[in-house]
Parts: C-alpha cells; sequence; structure tokens
C-alpha cells in the first residue's frame, strides 16, 4: 500500500490534501460562515422600495472623504470622475474608486511592502490602534484577502484619515518630499503630470487609502508614541 | 537500486527513449527566465539602497517587476527546470517514453506561454486598469481583479491565464503518470514523489486561484492563501526536488540509498504533515487559534520528518564524502541538502509564536525564502544541468573552471544574503516593537540591504559565468578545453 501506485496517488496525492483542505479550509469557513458585504449594491426592501446597501452607503467616513477628495482636486475630479452631484452618481463613483484604487493596489504591488492587519503583540497596537478582527475583513474589497506578509514601510490597515489627500498625492508621486528616507519607489503615472493633477487611478488609490480603518470608532487613529519618544533615541 | 544504476546507463537505454532535445529548450527556457528574474531582484535591491536609475518609469517600477522576480523563479525557472530534468528521469526510471511526442512539445509552448503571458500581465496590465472595459470587469462580472496582478502572493498569475495553466498542469501529470503506470513491479522513491508532485501541484494551483478569488473573502481567505502559498512550495517544489535527488544521489555514487525504511518515513511524513502547516504564514491573524497552534506543531513535526530524510543521504554518501571535491554535481546535491536542513532547522524555531513575535514581517522571512528557493531547488536544478548539459548537446564543458565559480558564486552568495537578512531581521523585529518612530527601521535597514544588494550581485555573477560557459561548451568543440570531467577518477563517466 505504500509503495504501491495506487497508495501514492490516492492516499499521499488525494487523500491527505483532502485531509489538509479538510482542516485548513473547511473547518475556517464552517466558523466564520458570514455574507461578504459588496461595495455598493441595490436592494428593494418590503414596500418595493430601493435601498443602497454595502460598504460606501453604510460608511459617512468614506462617504465624508470622498466628497473632500472632490474639493482637493476639483478639476482632476471632475475629468475623472464626472459630475456626481445626485446622491447616486457619488455613491456609484465612490464604489467605482474603491474598487479601482484596490486594484491599484495589487497592481503595482504596494501589498507586498504594506500589510494590512495589526497584530495583538510587539507594542502594535500602540502604532497603529486595534487589533484586527475577523469580521473586519468581510467585504469585498478583501477578495482576495490583503494581510501582507512584508512590512518595509508602516502597516495600511488603518492607515485612513491620518494624512490629508494632498500629503498622499505628493507622497506617491515623490515619497521623500513627504518622508525623507523612504525607500518607497515613485510612481508618477498616477498623475497628469504633478502631484496637484492625480489622475484617475491615482484619486482611486487616495480613496482606498482613506477607507483603510474608516469602518472603526477610533477613526483616524494617531499613534500613542508621545511617551516613548526620546527614549535612546 | 542497482536497477536505477543500469537504468541510467546509455546501454541500457533503448534510442529515442528520452528526448534531448527537448530537455535542452527546457534548461534553456529556465536559465532565460531565471536571468529576467535576477534582474528583478536586482532592480528591488537597488531602490532598497535609493540606486534605483530607473526609478518613475513605469514599466520598470520595482512594485511591479518584484511580482515578476518571484513568478518568474516559480514558474518559469523551477518550472522549466523541473519539467526539462522530468523528461530525462521518468523516461528512464520506467523504461517507458512519455505519452507523447507531440503533447511534450505542446506542454512546451503552453507553459511558455503561460509564463510571458504573466509576466506581460503584470508588468502592463496595471497600466490599462484605468481602462472603463477593463473597470467593468470587476463590477459587472463580480471579478474581483483586473486583468493584472491577482492579489494572492505566489498566485499573481491573472485570472484569464489560470484556466490555461491549470490544463497545462493536467497535461503535464497525464504526460508522466502514462508511462508510469505502464511500467511493472515496485516503484523507485523517486517515482513515490513524482507521483504525488503531479496530483498536488493541481490541486494547489486550483485551490489558491480559485478560492480566495471568487469563492470567500478575509480570514477563509487568508487561511487559503497560506496554505496556498505554502503547498506551491511544499507540494510542488519539495516533492520534485527531494525525487531528483532519490534519482541522481544513486547514479552519482553508483550506491544504493542507505535505508528504504527512512525513506519510507520521508515521503509519508512528508505527505501527512506538510498540508498541514498553511496557516503558519499568518499567525496572529484573526484566523482562530487552535487552527494557528496546529500549523505551528504540524510544523515541527515535518522538521522531525526531514531530519531522517537527510540521515538517510548522509547514510548514503557515508565514507565517500571526499568525491564532493571533485564531482560537481553531486557537490550541488549536497550543498542543497545543508542549505535544506538549514532552512528547515531555522523554520522549526521561527515557527513558534514566540519567534514570530519578533520576525514576522521582517527581512528574517525574506532570508528563508531566499535558502529555500535558491540555496535548495535551484542549487539542485543548477547540479542537475550541470550534470545533463553535456549530456544533452554530446560535448564536455567548455571550463571546469567556470562551473566552480558558479557553484562558489552562489554558494557564498545564498549564505551571505541569508545571514545578512536574518540578522536585519532581528533589528527591525526590535526597532518595531521598541515603538521608534518607522523611518529608524528603514534608515537602519541601510547596511543590511546594501550588503544584500552585493550577495545578490554575486549570486548573479555566478549565474552569468553558467550562461557563459554554457555559450562556448555548445559553441566549442566536443571534447572542450582541458580537464573537466565531472565525475571522481574512479568511476567511469556515466552516459
Amino acid at each position: 500500500m505504500f509503495e504501491s501506485k495506487g497508495g501514492v496517488f490516492f492516499i499521499g496525492g488525494v487523500g491527505f490534501f483532502a485531509f489538509a483542505f479538510l482542516a485548513n479550509v473547511v473547518v475556517p469557513m464552517a466558523m466564520f460562515d458570514r455574507e461578504t458585504t459588496p461595495v455598493l449594491a441595490y436592494e428593494v426592501d418590503e414596500n418595493g422600495v430601493e435601498q443602497a446597501v454595502g460598504l460606501v452607503p453604510e460608511n459617512q467616513n468614506i462617504q465624508k472623504q470622498f466628497e473632500e477628495l472632490q474639493r482637493a482636486f476639483p478639476e482632476a475630479f471632475a475629468e475623472h470622475f464626472g459630475d456626481v452631484s445626485d446622491e447616486k452618481a457619488f455613491q456609484e463613483a465612490c464604489a467605482q474608486a474603491l474598487r479601482l484604487g484596490r486594484q491599484v493596489y495589487i497592481g503595482e504591488g504596494c501589498w507586498h511592502c504594506h500589510s494590512q492587519f495589526v497584530r495583538p503583540v510587539s507594542n502594535e497596537s500602540k502604532r497603529w490602534g486595534s487589533v484586527a478582527a475577523s469580521e473586519e475583513y468581510d467585504n469585498e474589497l478583501q477578495k482576495p484577502v490583503l494581510f501582507g506578509t512584508r512590512r518595509v514601510g508602516p502597516d495600511l490597515s488603518r492607515q485612513g484619515g491620518r494624512h490629508g489627500h494632498d500629503w498622499h498625492a505628493v507622497h506617491m508621486f515623490k515619497p521623500v518630499w513627504t518622508s525623507p528616507g523612504s525607500t518607497m519607489p515613485e510612481y508618477p503615472w498616477l498623475f497628469d503630470g504633478s502631484p496637484d493633477k492625480p489622475n484617475r487611478r491615482g484619486l482611486a488609490l487616495i480613496t482606498y487609502l482613506q477607507w483603510l480603518g474608516s469602518w472603526l470608532e477610533e477613526y483616524p487613529y494617531y499613534e500613542e508614541l508621545e511617551e516613548s519618544k526620546g527614549q535612546g533615541y | 537500486m542497482n536497477v536505477a544504476i543500469r537504468a541510467a546507463q546509455d546501454d541500457a537505454v533503448p534510442d529515442g527513449l528520452v528526448d534531448r532535445r527537448l530537455v535542452a529548450w527546457y534548461y534553456l527556457a529556465a536559465c532565460f527566465y531565471m536571468f529576467v528574474s535576477m534582474l528583478g531582484g536586482i532592480l528591488m535591491a537597488l531602490q532598497l539602497v535609493h540606486w534605483n536609475p530607473l526609478n518613475g518609469i513605469e514599466f520598470l517600477s520595482p512594485g511591479r517587476w518584484r511580482m515578476v522576480h518571484t513568478n518568474a523563479i516559480a514558474y518559469g525557472f523551477l518550472a522549466n527546470a523541473f519539467l526539462g530534468t522530468l523528461h530525462w528521469a521518468v523516461p528512464r526510471l520506467t523504461m517507458h517514453k512519455v505519452a507523447a511526442r507531440w503533447l511534450s512539445y505542446f506542454i512546451f509552448g503552453a507553459w511558455q506561454f503561460v509564463v510571458l503571458a504573466t509576466a506581460a500581465a503584470l508588468v502592463f496590465g496595471p497600466s490599462f486598469q484605468a481602462h472603463p472595459w477593463i473597470e467593468n470587469l470587476s463590477a459587472e462580472w463580480g471579478l474581483a481583479m483586473s486583468l493584472g496582478a491577482q492579489g494572492v502572493e505566489w498566485g499573481e498569475t491573472p485570472f484569464w491565464i489560470d484556466p490555461l495553466a491549470l490544463v497545462g498542469l493536467v497535461l503535464v501529470a497525464i504526460n508522466f503518470l502514462v508511462p508510469i503506470a505502464r511500467s511493472k513491479g515496485p516503484m523507485y522513491v523517486a517515482l513515490w514523489y513524482f507521483v504525488a508532485a503531479f496530483i498536488w501541484t493541481i490541486l494547489t494551483y486550483a485551490m489558491g486561484n480559485i478560492m480566495p478569488e471568487y469563492v470567500v473573502a478575509g480570514t477563509n481567505a487568508g487561511a487559503i492563501t497560506g496554505l496556498f502559498i505554502h503547498d506551491l512550495v511544499g507540494l510542488f517544489v519539495t516533492p520534485l526536488g527531494w525525487g531528483l535527488m532519490y534519482y541522481f544521489v544513486p547514479i552519482l555514487l553508483q550506491r544504493p540509498i542507505w535505508s528504504h525504511g527512512l525513506s519510507l518515513v520521508g515521503f509519508w511524513g512528508l505527505a501527512f504533515f506538510y498540508p498541514l502547516q498553511g496557516i503558519h504564514h499568518f499567525l496572529y491573524t484573526p484566523i482562530p487559534m487552535f487552527l494557528q497552534y496546529g500549523a505551528v506543531i504540524s510544523t515541527i513535526a515535518v522538521e522531525l520528518v526531514v531530519a531522517t530524510v537527510i540521515i538517510n543521504f548522509v547514510g548514503t554518501i557515508w565514507g565517500r564524502g571526499k568525491e564532493v571535491k571533485t564531482n560537481i554535481p553531486l557537490r550541488w546535491f549536497y550543498a542543497g541538502m545543508v542549505f535544506y536542513f538549514i532552512t528547515c532547522f531555522q523554520c522549526a524555531f521561527q515557527v513558534t509564536l514566540t519567534f514570530q513575535k519578533l520576525i514576522h514581517f521582517t527581512d528574517w522571512v525574506v532570508g528563508h525564502a531566499h535558502l529555500v528557493m535558491f540555496g535548495v531547488f535551484t542549487m539542485w536544478l543548477f547540479g542537475a544541468m550541470t550534470y545533463l548539459f553535456p549530456r544533452l548537446i554530446g560535448k564536455q564543458w567548455y571550463s571546469r573552471f567556470l562551473c566552480e565559480l558558479h557553484f562558489w558564486f552562489s554558494a557564498v552568495g545564498v549564505s551571505v544574503m541569508w545571514l545578512d537578512l536574518t540578522f536585519a531581521g532581528v533589528f527591525q523585529g526590535y526597532w518595531w516593537s521598541s515603538l521608534f518612530p518607522w523611518e529608524v527601521s528603514v534608515d537602519g535597514s541601510y547596511p543590511f540591504w546594501m550588503v544584500r544588494l552585493f550577495a545578490g550581485l554575486t549570486i548573479a555573477a555566478g549565474f552569468v559565468c553558467f550562461l557563459i560557459n554554457l555559450f562556448m561548451t555548445w559553441k566549442g568543440s566536443e571534447q572542450g578545453d582541458g580537464d573537466i570531467t565531472m565525475a571522481p577518477a574512479a568511476a567511469p563517466v556515466l552516459a
């Protein structure tokens, strides 16, 4: 059995893989059998009225941020997201920006140097805020999940609101202008020539970054570094 | 095992059993992707020390090329080099040809398309993300990703290439399982590993490229992603690598594997414990703690299994260890095994929650990854190439000296890189937990990143020596230049 073709193929190849799949995949799936929240969707309630549900309609913080983005870059915003004066158009534009921003975040490889979860160890909750909880990740923008495995730069899961839109724009255009010594690459192709003119991808990425952590009460979170400052530095 | 030795000798091998030209093509493709991957790695290393002269050029962005770096290694170099070597080893172990010659060439072409299309999508894909038609894919069709990378590490292959890659992997399995099924009598240990690897690779690839993207989100997806990252190394690369060791080492030494019982322990221990460890990549995440503990325990268990395999191979060479001085392929193989033991020994510690607290997210992990992917599997495949190239093109190596340089630059380069990044990781971990401003950890890493850059350049220099040697051998005369015999004086050169 342990040296036969069938034994190797069915017990080792298929069987043990299936056992691990059961233990490492099916068990957590059964434990967290929750619905995935969409970014924006429409549901018809019992009175026949269409209602917007999802991350955007249920999150005041990200709506406020998206409004501010429009004020910060009025020309660029109008060019790339058009007229968003009525509420439906506004929410749809915000949903598009979140989806596209996340794709830019993946495509440009941001997630290879920035993680998106705060651990309960190593003083991380002092630096970044509350420890990551499972229900934070049950939404469309975590499909696939962007936990990350490396931090060259800081964790970003509570990044939203800590910096203004203009800071993010300058930071992505030329990182050392805002963060001297930063090893982050430059991303001028997210702009139409200068940091005050982000293009659609740039605006979307800023929206996505401002959304990170916006579902928490402590948004925006500022780290408790004051007391440790000056100790040995 | 005497049969294995005889099977390896040309006088026992019928004409046309092995398609040497195809093996050579696979090796050339593998070398091309290795070169590309090294360029990507060097670009990222330059970026980290502020020396990137190409900063701000969209198609040369280090973020995109970092993904080319890892994908070119996994699917370009490792997959091609393994497929080439399997086309040599499987027919010889079974004494049957692969299922079909046309299928082999079709797979070769299809796989190059898969790898090149992936690279193109990673480099150019993000530039078209804002195109309305492409943007609508996610909103209208529920496709959570664009034409570019997927957000799964090692699984960045875009969604539209995944089905083709899966078909390719199924065809690979059929092509090699047919001769194995046709062979009579007990299977060689090498074939246990190959048979299991064929089915594992298909299952792993399907799981990692379908479930976190379409089926589940959030924490569950994290568990699956961890399993995928892990299984890709553990169930695709590792069994193929060890299978090749069980094939090559007895041939090079012309003696059987020391203990068949330990071979059984090694294979079945790996098969059981390896797939259970995926979650150890995401310790301290919201994944339930009992699952994290389970992953940690099975990881430590597999290190014990690894120890039995290493003992088995030490037992096999016992008394003739000096032959690694003269026999370069044998030296590649045993150096790789030493690195493998170090990797796994390190892993038994770093997988614990105590170590993870400090070193997770740091360069320690990057060093570990380079030690296993380059120090072990790439070195084994370089050894196989060094052994087989002369047999594929019917010429002796042009220069033994260049073969030596290739080995020493690679071995020293990866050792320095591993040590350097391991120390860097410890420093980074303490800087972070001490709540220093973030830039302290970035500035402090600078000297480590500088050393890493030069370690990487050393590795690349070794590979360039190999390419030069290859070109000169191909161009040169049949006898090569000078004493380049790979086998020890006592044993005749095989094949």
